[in-house]
């Protein structure tokens, strides 16, 4: 075996260190979790901000993102320091991000004093727009670290797997929190609000710098700084890291399932915490799911293990849709077909957020290989911008249907218009079902021309290897030889 | 955190960001890159060891029975 091949094949990445990555990305996600799931009832119930206004700057903080994630991959990919490109970004950003954290959460307590609704919507913007600026700062080097902290792809795949099982744990905790101190505590929401992001931007940092101080960048970097529209350049010549990104922005239409899931729940069975009781078995295969993934990536390349996946799920969704098809307002039948529907979900769910990560680490070798400078900054600047797009997008193609499928919305609630020509509860119960599924196999075309797998990708990453051994040796025998 | 030039052994600040040393000018990223990675490899590969012996202590004798038939 050689050099290169054996270099590839180690394991470089211990168990601390994946833990350690994987709770950095838990801290992380306490004040992201916090700052999305909560910006509604934050901003417009308890801080008194027009909905307008926080709607408006929404949307216009998601324009910017299309420009400010690249534009910060960039940045990252021009980093030249002893300690990495990437490390050094996650060691500094955590004290202002957590900063800006609290100054959000601040405002509850801070708009009491506000009498305009103008000054309101300007401490909302600045405070939003300093977090989402430090956020980005940190989330781009963090996802570009799973390619860098290891020449082997197995490593590369540990560390996401870690990042994603634990960030879904630790992530989800907030959430819980809020809602037990608004049914159970007598203080005021700002306070409540407060005293999380305080949390958030403390404990929640402190273990997101870790990504910075307890990681280690082992892959080998070349001493010339790309210029700013270089990244741009390589990316539009990295073939298969423009198929994922198309792919990612049609499989939007899988997501506006969620949409309608609470709506459906409600409307048809009359009760939308049963939701929470199908969810349960979900929530435990998911986590099982990263358990077992290793296996299934020993006997299969990352296009084909999500090609299956999403085959499967969509059959498994199909069926449950036809099973239910004429029960689709018995909750005795139903929501054990959700619970069996959950389990397929999160097992698909807990894949696609694996692999399709550890397929733009390949990306990046690919473009290394090819142009001679890696470029994770900007290759993971796209997977964080188009995350953010989907969201997004998700949401309005869902508000187009609604008034497709018979639903008005009254203040805040969806209302069902009886006695009109449309079956509205059986196209909830598709929709919850087997048309986001279906209609999201678009999103495998360009899978199907993906083709950085296999021995092609074997022969990229061991050529890599080589180059990285023979840059290395020069640098130490340049020195050895002064 | 790394504190040491790996050629010529001199304290590096904590603060020192660049990637080439300030005393002997060495490449302090690339250095050494193989020597430096078999000593990550043997770390992780001895955390891993432990572990292993770990979850063979915790796992029932039934199980692995059952796991050595199958």
């Amino acid at each position: 075996m050689s050099v290169s091949t054996e270099i590839k094949q180690r394991r470089y990445v211990g168990i601390k260190e994946t833990l350690l990555y994987g709770v950095a990305n838990g801290g992380q996600c306490i004040g992201y979790n916090m700052i999305r799931s909560q910006l509604n009832l934050f901003l417009i119930i308890i801080c008194g901000v027009p909905s307008k206004a926080v709607s408006i700057m929404t949307l216009v903080m998601g324009i910017w993102d299309a420009f400010n994630d690249p534009l910060m991959g960039s940045i990252v990919d021009k980093t030249r320091t002893r300690y990495g490109k990437l490390r050094p970004w996650l060691m500094l950003v955590p004290v202002p991000l957590g900063a800006s954290i609290i100054a959000f959460f601040a405002g509850g307590e801070v708009m009491k004093n506000f009498t305009s609704d103008g000054l309101k919507i300007l401490y909302m913007c600045v405070t939003y727009f300093v977090w989402e600026f430090f956020y980005t700062i940190g989330d781009i080097p963090f996802w570009g670290l799973s390619a860098a902290i290891s020449p082997n792809p197995d490593d590369r795949s540990r560390v996401i797997k870690s990042a994603r099982l634990i960030s879904g744990i630790i992530g989800g905790l907030p959430g819980i929190v809020i809602n037990l101190f608004m049914d159970f505590s007598n203080s005021a929401l700002s306070k409540v609000f407060l005293v999380m992001g305080i949390f958030a931007g403390t404990v929640g940092m402190f273990l997101f710098s870790l990504s910075g101080f307890c990681t280690k960048e082992r892959i080998v970097q070349t001493n010339n700084e790309p210029k700013l529209l270089d990244s741009f350049r390589y990316l539009l010549r990295n073939k298969p890291i423009l198929l994922l990104t198309v792919s990612s922005v049609l499989s939007t239409i899988e997501s506006i399932g969620d949409t309608f899931n609470q709506i459906y729940y409600k409307l048809s069975l009359g009760l939308a915490s049963l939701s929470l009781l199908a969810g349960i078995p979900g929530t435990l295969s998911g986590w099982l799911t990263y358990a077992i993934m290793s296996k299934l990536e020993k006997k299969y390349s990352s296009k084909q293990i999500v090609i299956r996946v999403t085959l499967i799920s969509v059959a498994a969704r199909t069926l449950i849709f036809l099973l239910g098809a004429k029960h689709y307002t018995n909750p005795a039948v139903i929501v054990p077909l959700l619970a069996v529907q959950g389990v397929v979900t999160s097992v698909y769910g807990s894949i696609k957020s694996v692999i399709p990560t550890k397929m733009v680490a390949d990306t990046v070798d690919y473009m290394e290989w090819k142009e001679g400078d890696r470029n994770e900054g900007t290759a993971f600047s796209i997977l964080t911008f188009v995350g953010k797009l989907t969201g997004s997008l998700s949401t309005s193609i869902a508000a187009a249907i609604f008034p497709i499928i018979g639903l008005t919305q009254v203040g805040e609630d969806m209302v069902l218009a009886e006695g009109g020509d449309v079956n509205t509860r059986f196209w909830l119960w598709a929709l919850v079902t087997c048309i986001p599924s279906i209609l999201g196999l678009v999103a495998l075309i360009p899978y199907l021309l993906y083709d950085l797998e296999g021995e092609k990708l074997k022969a990229i990453q061991d050529d890599l290897a080589k180059r990285h051994l023979s840059l290395s040796n020069n640098a130490s025998q340049n020195m050895k030889g002064e | 955190m790394e504190s040491k030039c790996p050629s010529c052994k001199k304290k590096l600040s904590l603060l020192y960001m660049k990637e080439t040393c300030p005393y002997c000018g060495c490449d302090l990223l690339n250095f050494d890159y193989e020597k430096r990675l078999l000593e990550d490899a043997k770390k992780a590969e001895s955390e891993f060891e432990a572990a292993n012996r770990l979850i063979e202590k915790l796992v029932p004798a039934f199980i692995k029975k059952r796991i050595k038939k199958d």
